[in-house]
């Protein structure tokens, strides 16, 4: 039987060369939609190990200028503090220290790259023959507190930490398995100080003192990967980033109108200093915005691609089976039922169809080797590349569906005559 | 001529489900080309309050890169008013910082406002329409005066429908006075968006003077767009003097951009030219690989509807049509129908950038479909037509007549 198909799709090459190509076109949108769709959902649903509810975030811009990198700024011995930095941390620790004393406020901390925003900063760490690329961010003693961080092994930063010979470092889970192979290995871990950035204000040695759970520093869809490492910021030895933007967590049902009180008391803290106020929930709302309007657009697209097609080969295979028709009266004047007729049609239909799969399958299987992996998780891979099959044949089999039940009711008398 | 037309009118009224299969396929795939289209030209084309920008050349992103780090971020001040301001032979240069988001308080309410401090001549680069009031002028600029350009949104929600002249407003703890209403600016507009323009010189703190990089954009417009080469050759001669940070750094990336330039810079970093080619290039692609199964689909539909026609080709065949006569007539059809698609897609990328306005998907931003951008769609609309009308032509014109008179050939 399939032999007998394969021939008859054989002689017919070129007009199915064509099909075929679309086919394969197709399969690849819908796997890439798919795919993508699983993943959006799988992200949505995962935890992003903080608490974004009643989270407040103040940026403090000491002046106009974003943090121009130390060396136009640094006097001429290196190993000096810039006396700028060291400035700025003690503005954020009287004003942290300030705000805890009002009332409406649970808990304040500091960080500088909150959740949700633009901003981040990549380094690698790790020795070098075990370098792994990580998210890092600068966070101070009471920033756990304030996001709900979940702390899985060891401990957050405590104030005795300032007094430490080293730099104290919070891994997340992700980051822990991508450094040190697991989770229970990474508490006490040492890391060399110098190397990760050309600071000269590094500590020659950096310590892993907690693993928290994956801190998802983009939110809801953002990619499987976090690998996110705290590096504990300090007020006498304070390094670029600074950790300039305060993080508040207030007492649930805090009116809104508090947050203007809020401005005008940081006003009246630091008259010569700009505040910038922002929910969490503000920033959280911006950035899946952000994220998802593209990812709308793509779908509404590629819905319209997948339409497009549906119709299109319902037409051709229509038309095909118009131009069979003496063929397929030949058939059914020699005994073949009508069924037999539909099942005939549909088997060119799917296997055109498996031809064209086979070939968008060997592609997509490339995909892992060429490191698509960072984006999806393997079960998201491989749900995306089954409902893809699905999609493709259900599509396929019904494009075909009318033609051929038309082809199972053509009359062999009529069909014969048929110019 | 006319003949091809007319018989192509009537092919087309013959198989209605083709015909409408082809033109859901053709007109469809316009949308999402006009649409794009329509998104760019929001984006790069002139137009008012940037309405004098095909004279304009900005620098924003600048890098610095040595063989460790490197950095990217705005220009600062410093680079901006030592390197850019004495450029020779220039109408006007201008400064202003990139937008910066904050809040207004009125009552128990938040507005959020997007802020953007300037020097005084970017009034004079960019044509923005008044609706009440004045630009602030250099001399306020370098004064330091606290007075406010607002738009005409932010004053209804500060002072409601009353004149906002005079009237002043709290921002980030300090006091200013709004000398000028302006209509709403789309956030497409780089250079000119904001909510609220306040004087450079009003800054709390001055040391944005002394930085080479952070926070600002600078504006040079030129006597006509032929400056340009000569503008960018001079602007890269002055950087050698630049004071670079030999220790870390061996090389500043920065140049004198047309807005998409300056894109096409920010998206293609850690590059010394623009990038421009790369981002034109990827643009195309994306275009041509969207239009890879629309052209597969109409192709193969063309295909079996030649073969439809198989007699009626041998018939002219027989008669001494020539191949090239043939081929004509078939792509000519093709592009009938496909300009019947481009207007169906013309009309309902005009229903769909509508609705997109109406949920205001960028804010401020009004996107719409001018006599350029109708041009544009067309212009693909022909390229699809003659691309997809070219090979079911050729496999027609090779049709041996006895075999396509008798109606049997594969």
């Amino acid at each position: 039987m399939i032999r007998h198909l394969l021939k008859l799709v054989w002689h017919r090459k070129r007009a199915n060369a064509l099909v075929m190509i679309e086919i394969f076109f197709s399969f690849l949108v819908v796997f890439a939609v798919v795919t993508m769709a699983v993943s959006m959902i799988r992200r949505w649903n995962a935890p992003l190990g903080y608490e974004w509810r009643n989270v407040w975030v103040v940026k403090v811009e000491n002046s106009m200028a974003k943090n121009v990198s130390g060396s136009h700024t640094t006097p001429d011995s290196p190993t000096a503090i810039d006396p700028k930095l060291l400035h700025d941390a003690q503005l954020i620790d009287r004003l942290t220290r300030e705000l805890r004393g009002i009332p409406q406020i649970a808990a304040v901390g500091s960080n500088s790259m909150p959740a949700y925003g633009n901003a981040e900063w990549t380094s690698v760490l790790g020795e070098k023959n075990r370098s792994t690329e990580v998210t890092a961010d600068f966070a101070s003693d009471d920033f756990a507190r304030v996001m709900n961080l979940k702390v899985l092994q060891g401990r957050w930063f405590r104030p005795e930490d300032e007094a430490a010979d080293y730099l104290a470092l919070v891994v997340d889970s992700d980051a822990a398995k991508g450094l040190f192979g697991s989770i229970d290995k990474a508490v006490g871990q040492k890391l060399p100080g110098e190397g990760f950035r050309a600071d000269p204000n590094s500590p020659k040695e950096v310590r892993v003192v907690g693993v928290i759970a994956p801190y998802r520093k983009s939110g809801e869809l953002s990619g499987p990967e976090t690998r996110m490492v705290f590096f504990r910021s300090s007020l006498n030895k304070p390094q670029t980033p600074e950790a300039k933007t305060i993080v508040l967590r207030v007492q649930p049902g805090t009116p809104a109108s508090f947050e203007a009180e809020l401005s005008n008391r940081l006003h009246a803290m630091a008259p010569d200093v700009t505040f910038r106020v922002q929910r969490m929930e503000q920033m959280r709302r911006l950035n899946l915005r952000v994220r998802f309007t593209p990812l709308a657009a793509m779908a509404v697209v590629a819905l319209f691609l997948i339409s497009m097609v549906t119709l299109g080969l319902t037409g051709v295979l229509w038309q095909t089976v118009t131009r069979r028709m003496r063929e397929i009266g030949l058939r059914r004047a020699l005994g073949a039922s009508g069924a037999g007729v539909r099942h005939q049609v549909m088997g060119e239909v799917a296997l055109l169809a498996t031809l064209a799969v086979i070939v968008g399958a060997v592609i997509v299987l490339q995909l892992p080797l060429l490191g698509f992996m960072r984006l999806v998780t393997p079960g998201e891979f491989s749900a995306g590349f089954a409902s893809a099959l699905a999609v493709i044949y259900g599509i396929t089999l019904l494009c075909g569906a009318y033609p051929s039940w038309l082809a199972s009711r053509i009359e062999p008398a009529e069909a014969l005559r048929y110019e | 001529m006319r003949s091809y037309f007319k018989l192509a009118l009537k092919v087309l009224g013959r198989r209605k489900f083709f015909t409408f299969i082809s033109l859901f396929g053709i007109s469809m795939t316009l949308v999402v080309l006009m649409v794009a289209t329509a998104v760019l030209d929001n984006f790069f084309a002139p137009r008012a309050p940037e309405s004098r920008f095909d004279r304009v050349l900005t620098i924003s992103r600048v890098t610095q890169r040595g063989p460790h780090d490197s950095e990217s971020m705005e220009a600062g001040y410093a680079l901006l008013d030592g390197w850019m301001r004495p450029l020779h032979d220039v109408e006007r240069t201008a400064i202003f910082s990139t937008v910066s988001s904050t809040a207004i308080y009125r009552g128990d309410s938040r507005i959020d406002t997007d802020v953007k401090h300037t020097d005084g001549d970017y009034w004079n680069i960019l044509d923005f329409h008044f609706i009440e009031g004045r630009p602030y002028s250099s001399k306020e600029d370098a004064a330091g005066a606290h007075v406010a350009v607002i738009t005409d949104d932010l004053s209804r929600k500060l002072f409601d429908t009353a004149s906002p002249l005079g009237k002043s407003f709290t921002l980030e703890g300090d006091s200013y006075t709004v000398v000028g209403v302006v209509p709403r600016v789309s956030l497409t507009r780089m250079a000119a968006y904001s909510d609220v323009w306040i004087p450079i010189g009003a800054l709390k703190s001055s040391d944005y003077r002394h930085n080479y990089l952070g926070g600002f954009v600078g504006l040079v417009l030129a006597h006509s767009s032929s400056d340009f080469p000569r503008l960018k050759a001079e602007y890269k001669a002055r950087l050698r003097t630049f004071p670079l940070d030999r220790k870390t750094y061996t090389e500043i990336a920065t140049g004198l951009d047309t807005p998409f330039e300056a894109l096409a810079r920010d998206l293609t970093q850690n590059r010394t030219d623009s990038g421009a080619w790369i981002l034109i290039g990827v643009l195309a692609a994306v275009a041509l690989l969207f239009m890879t199964l629309p052209v597969l689909n109409l192709v193969t539909l063309n295909l079996s509807r030649i073969m439809e026609r198989a007699p009626e080709i041998g018939v002219r065949k027989a008669f001494g049509a020539s191949r090239p006569a043939l081929i004509g007539q078939f792509v000519i059809e093709n592009i009938v129908l496909t300009l019947f698609g481009g207007v169906a897609g013309f009309i309902l990328t005009v229903v769909a950038l509508r609705i997109a306005n109406q949920f205001s998907v960028v804010p401020g931003a009004v996107f719409e479909v001018n006599a350029r951008v109708f041009a544009y769609g067309m212009l693909i609309a022909v390229f699809f037509g003659a691309f997809s009308g070219v090979y079911p032509a050729w496999r027609m014109s090779r049709l041996d007549p006895v075999l396509a008179l008798r109606g049997g050939a594969a």
